[in-house]
């Protein structure tokens, strides 16, 4: 959870490293647009981020740091509908969601509960619009937006069945993933099914959908491996510098501690995506 | 942070998701409903202020919308980026805004500004 957090916090300091916070520009809620409010924004936001920074890299308090930097992300997507994003929200309210999970949330309850509304609200959504039903999206989005040529011929070859069928392995996919997260003992088939489906996408686009939402969810799918929840124990005078700001234990040494980090190469590759 | 508290805090984080899947049942905006790439709506603005009409860089200049002539999630969230402008920052201007649009290429739709002059049937 912390490695996640810690994950999350610095590729925000590094999407933010030259533009900083901007004022609010068209806000979800109009009293944003006060003159004091719009001149004070940036600043405000800003200091609560890098206070948030340091507490979280440095282990000083890394559950209100994470609160900090996720309530400052989240502040700075409330002052703007053009700001807004479904990949944003996730990332800043995993970084709350980490921040409020409890020492003793062995079973990762609030994430489990925040990856299932996530899927099951996209699985809903769709549920409920007609282009989705009759395939006339997906073969839109393939055909017109994303011109695969490949779907023209199997468009032809199958009819609309092709896009119906994708369309609706699509919401079944989700109600699946909503379902299995919920469930600890499943974990490893849902991690494994969820990123079969998101690496799906990107094969079925080309790679040019979801490498974001992909590299978002593989930090989500860390904060769900065993490991200790709570704050970090109060480091020994002697542990080196680079052991506190990685987040790396003393006494973990075991393959689970090198699994964790063997994906940190993979998320590196896909931040420049 | 008690545990009260915490607990507290993130039951009106989750539920809050809740209320906002359930409100997009009830309005075609889709914000904080977790609805991404459900329909893709083409569109493309004409802005005419004092009878000039405005260029596609001025456009982008007033709305900053992200892609000036897509959108991946629902046409109304242009409806209202545009609406909330025009109600707000530009209302000096009394801009007179169309907005031509097409959802997952459907029919074609248009949407005008200021309202009383020809509202749309999804006016937010």
């Amino acid at each position: 959870m912390l490695l996640a957090a810690k994950l999350l916090a610095f590729h925000a300091l590094w999407l933010r490293k030259r533009t900083g916070f901007e004022p609010p520009f068209l806000p979800f809620f109009p009293s944003l647009d006060h003159p004091a409010v719009v001149a004070l924004w940036p600043w405000l936001l800003g200091i609560v981020f890098g206070a948030g920074i340091v507490l979280l890299a440095f282990n000083l308090a890394p559950r209100l740091g994470a609160a900090g930097v996720g309530s400052a992300l989240l502040l700075d997507l409330l002052a703007s509908r053009i700001r807004y994003s479904n990949n944003t929200l996730f990332f800043d309210l995993l970084l709350l969601i980490i921040a409020l999970s409890g020492p003793h949330d062995v079973r990762r309850v609030g994430l489990r509960a925040q990856i299932a509304l996530l899927y099951a609200g996209a699985a809903i959504n769709k549920l409920f619009l007609p282009d989705w039903h009759s395939g006339q999206f997906f073969r839109f989005w393939s055909h017109d937006v994303l011109q695969l040529e490949w779907f023209a011929t199997l468009d032809q070859k199958w009819g609309a069945g092709f896009s119906i069928g994708m369309s609706w392995l699509t919401i079944v996919f989700e109600l699946v993933l909503a379902v299995l997260v919920c469930r600890p003992r499943y974990t490893r088939l849902f991690v494994a099914l969820a990123l079969a489906f998101h690496v799906g996408i990107l094969f079925y686009t080309g790679g040019v959908f979801s490498w974001i939402f992909l590299r978002v969810m593989l930090v989500a799918y860390l904060g769900l491996l065993d490991g200790p929840v709570g704050a970090p124990a109060v480091a020994s005078a002697g542990t080196p510098f680079w052991r506190l700001l990685l987040a790396w234990p003393e006494s973990e040494r075991d393959w689970r501690g090198w699994l964790v980090w063997a994906c940190f190469p993979v998320w590196w590759f896909l931040r420049f995506r | 942070m008690k545990a009260t508290w915490r607990n507290f805090a993130l039951a009106v984080l989750l539920g809050a998701q809740v209320i906002g899947i359930a409100a997009a049942r009830f309005g075609p905006e889709r914000y904080f409903c977790w609805a991404p790439y459900d329909e893709i709506t083409r569109f493309e603005l004409t802005v005419t202020i004092d009878g000039r009409r405005l260029s596609a860089e001025e456009i982008q200049a007033r709305y900053r919308l992200p892609d000036p002539t897509r959108d991946n999630r629902s046409y109304a969230n242009v409806i209202a980026v545009i609406a909330q402008f025009e109600r707000t920052y530009g209302a000096a201007d009394r801009a007179r805004v169309e907005f031509r649009y097409r959802v997952n290429g459907g029919a074609p739709q248009q949407w005008h500004w200021p309202l009383s002059s020809a509202a749309g049937p999804h006016a937010p």
